[in-house]
């Protein structure tokens, strides 16, 4: 789905992202800080310059703990312990260098942009703007009281400033932006809806279709190739039924509203067993072999679109073929579930069948494409048929295979 | 593997909607150069490298605005390349400039240009790409700022310029990954939320889906078979003309089958706004993925609510070459503004994302709108 988030949820949605980004910025400073220090350190061993460090551990436990729980309180809080380590590593850095260590020195500015990429809590942008304002002045402020102690000077810092500035200036961007229309949102959210409904009822349609060959076309056919004179008796027997139930039941609902993932059927009681079941009643013989606990591994929507396309492939056999054998072999693996029809009766040509012929079309190939599947067909004239029935198995947690 | 997906392919509307923040750091990122090379003016030893420094950056900025376009999306990775890679001769330059004589690095403003621009990307590549490039480029700007220790004036270890120089570029890289990826994880955990209320949805609905269908089918059965077989069935015989009379039927009964399984969901939209259906031959629409297919609707809805939409002007065709199919929707819309920057080019934007080789023209009246798609 191209489709965006509802825009009741995208301010929420970007402050939390905002928010995020602008703890990275804070560890990468609060970590270019300590790297400062420690080389400092290494060069000028003499300089007590390591009770920085611990203040900037003291703001990385910090932070951390502002990025899980994105909260007022916790805002609050980083302002005041970063505030207090602002102060530390300025008082550190001013006592060691005095006069050479300004209050914009590179390592205190890290030290303030880390204070200043608070995040704050909330969705409103002036919210943001006020917490990002606020580390801005608990920054200054902290360096401010350390150039009164230490008798240093107090030096306007361009790169804390900026760092407000870019922050401030992006929070009011991504304001104007998300506030713009966004009008066409909901009509494809609307879309994608329809689209499923389209989809839904596309399907439904294809089985009414099937269901409607299978029943009323196979009836229609009987009767035309019935020899004149009385009916049969089987055959008058199918009509009755299968118009009560066409026109007296909901024949459309059961597959469709169940889920179909839960039910795992053993053959015996798979309806491709009793497909192939009513073939053999039809005098049919039917060899099956193969792996026959694989059917257990489809759903119920697709164990019945399987056993019904078989059914119709082993009735293609018994009226079109020429011959009253066929096989039945069921392959499996964790993917896919094939069940492969073969015959060696008389064969056709597809592109031959005519194309209203719906029997092959319908009730195999568009029905198993229709639950995900794929149907092909090998048949040489004079030589046999063999149809494979390709489906996704559904696996243990009941999810169809990618 | 398949490649990380961007915010833009996710959400090509919302970045649509987002794009003032491209023209801002488009105008942002020069000015803050102007800017700062201004206050440096007395550290530049060469004056015209600067001033080409700065026009590169102007460069950067256009790239930005032009590879973020809607008409172009989605941005490439040779776009992306280019962006960065004009915001690192620019920084180059600015170097050069100041070669004798730049005695801080943290008033540089080559750094800072490269880490903005990265963060103008947040929305249009993935997440780990300009972290992977912010990582490579900080260690490039880090080892060239060493080559530059000669103007250092302070007695801190050349290592700490390096990494002043390295830290806008890893600070808005990074903080710029970290945006995209929380957008596209959120986004993300919205869908699947979104996906079982919408299968909810579709589910509580097929009740009544399943019942229009079989009213319909139940229509066509009440006005010949049932009759047909009632009379066959009471008589108990059948006879010649029943052989004859079950024959036509059968046939009848299949065209209309056949019109019914035939008719694709583009062709229910197509009558929907113009009243005939769609030219696809080959009913390749089918093979259309759920995005493609939502997103082909939403933009034939919103051309056909276009005040100015002709319903009997509208034409929609798919051809099959291969496996790829082209998509051609033509369009009259009777109007004197340009529609592709009205309400329909945020469903293009989408249509861009979803789709490859889109063409749009509109050259008043007529919107032709050509894109395509692999058969799966």
């Amino acid at each position: 789905m191209s489709l965006g988030l509802p825009v009741h949820l995208v301010p929420h949605h970007v402050r939390r992202a905002y928010a995020k980004a602008a703890h990275v910025v804070a560890l990468i400073c609060i970590l270019t800080g300590v790297f400062v220090v420690i080389a400092i350190q290494a060069v000028l061993p003499t300089r007590i310059l390591w009770p920085a460090l611990i203040a900037f551990a003291i703001m990385l436990v910090a932070l951390w703990q502002l990025d899980r729980h994105r909260t007022p309180l916790y805002n609050a809080a980083y302002l005041a312990v970063g505030g207090a380590c602002v102060y530390w590593v300025s008082v550190v850095a001013m006592s060691e260098f005095p006069g050479a260590a300004l209050s914009d020195t590179f390592v205190l500015s890290m030290a303030k942009v880390a204070l200043i990429m608070v995040g704050g809590a909330g969705v409103r942008t002036i919210t943001a703007i006020a917490w990002t304002a606020g580390g801005g002045l608990v920054a200054g402020l902290a360096t401010f009281i350390a150039t009164r102690q230490t008798d240093s000077t107090f030096v306007i810092d361009g790169t804390a400033i900026a760092a407000v500035l870019l922050f401030c200036a992006l929070q009011v961007g991504l304001t104007i932006t998300r506030v713009r229309g966004r009008s066409s949102q909901p009509n494809l959210h609307r879309a994608a809806r329809d689209e499923q409904l389209s989809a839904m009822r596309y399907r439904i349609e294809i089985k009414a279709a099937a269901i409607m060959h299978d029943t009323v076309l196979n009836h229609l056919a009987a009767i035309a190739n019935a020899p004149a004179g009385e009916i049969q008796q089987t055959l008058r027997d199918q009509i009755d039924r299968d118009l009560e139930v066409l026109i007296g039941e909901e024949w459309l609902l059961d597959a469709d509203g169940a889920p179909d993932q839960q039910t795992h059927v053993e053959w015996r009681t798979s309806p491709l067993f009793k497909a192939v079941e009513e073939s053999r009643q039809l005098g049919l013989e039917v060899e099956v072999s193969g792996d026959l606990a694989a059917v257990s591994r489809l759903g119920l929507e697709r164990a019945t679109a399987v056993a019904l396309a078989t059914k119709q492939c082993l009735v293609n056999v018994s009226r079109h073929a020429g011959t009253d054998r066929a096989e039945l072999v069921v392959y499996g693996s964790d993917r896919e579930v094939s069940v492969m029809v073969i015959d060696t009766g008389m064969g056709f040509s597809e592109e031959e069948t005519g194309s209203d012929r719906l029997g092959l079309r319908q009730s195999v190939r568009r029905r198993i494409e229709n639950v995900g599947g794929s149907v092909q067909v090998w048949s040489t004239p004079g030589r046999g048929t063999s149809v494979m029935i390709r489906v996704p198995a559904v696996d243990r947690a009941g999810v169809q295979a990618p | 593997m398949n490649p990380e997906r961007t915010f833009q392919q996710l959400d090509p509307l919302g970045v649509l909607i987002g794009r003032p923040m491209t023209y801002i750091a488009a105008a942002g990122i020069p000015a803050y150069a102007t800017t700062m090379t201004w206050f440096n003016r007395f550290d530049i030893d060469y004056p015209l490298v600067a001033v080409a420094a700065l026009a590169v950056v102007a460069v950067t900025s256009a790239v930005l605005v032009y590879g973020s376009s809607p008409l172009r999306a989605p941005f490439s990775l040779a776009m992306h390349g280019l962006v960065t890679g004009a915001a690192c001769v620019a920084y180059l330059l600015s170097a050069l400039s100041m070669w004798q004589s730049n005695g801080y690095v943290r008033d540089d403003w080559g750094p800072v240009v490269i880490g903005l621009a990265l963060l103008s990307l947040s929305q249009y590549r993935p997440p780990k790409e300009i972290a992977s490039t912010g990582l490579a480029l900080a260690l490039f700007v880090g080892l060239f700022t060493l080559l530059q220790s000669h103007s250092f004036v302070t007695v801190t270890p050349v290592i700490n310029f390096a990494l002043v120089a390295m830290l806008p570029i890893l600070a808005l890289s990074l903080a710029s990954a970290t945006f995209g990826t929380f957008l596209i994880d959120g986004l993300l955990r919205w869908r699947r939320r979104a996906q079982e209320a919408v299968s909810s949805y579709t589910t509580q609905n097929t009740g009544w889906i399943a019942r229009s269908v079989q009213q319909d089918r139940v229509t066509i059965l009440n006005q010949e078979v049932v009759p047909f077989f009632a009379d066959v069935l009471h008589r108990g015989t059948i006879t010649d003309d029943d052989r004859e009379r079950a024959r036509r039927i059968s046939d009848a009964i299949r065209v209309i089958m056949v019109a019914e399984v035939d008719r694709t969901w583009l062709d229910a939209i197509v009558e929907q706004v113009a009243g005939h259906p769609s030219d696809d031959p080959d009913r390749v629409a089918v093979s259309m993925t759920m995005d493609q297919r939502t997103a082909t609707r939403a933009a034939i809805i919103a051309v056909a609510q276009h005040p100015a939409f002709s319903a009997r002007a509208f034409e929609l065709s798919i051809r099959a070459a291969d496996s790829v199919c082209t998509v051609e929707l033509r369009a009259t819309l009777e109007t004197g503004d340009n529609v592709l920057r009205g309400q329909i080019a945020s469903y293009l934007a989408v249509i861009r994302v979803v789709f490859s080789d889109v063409k749009v023209e509109f050259t008043n009246p007529t919107l032709t709108l050509r894109f395509s798609y692999e058969q799966r």
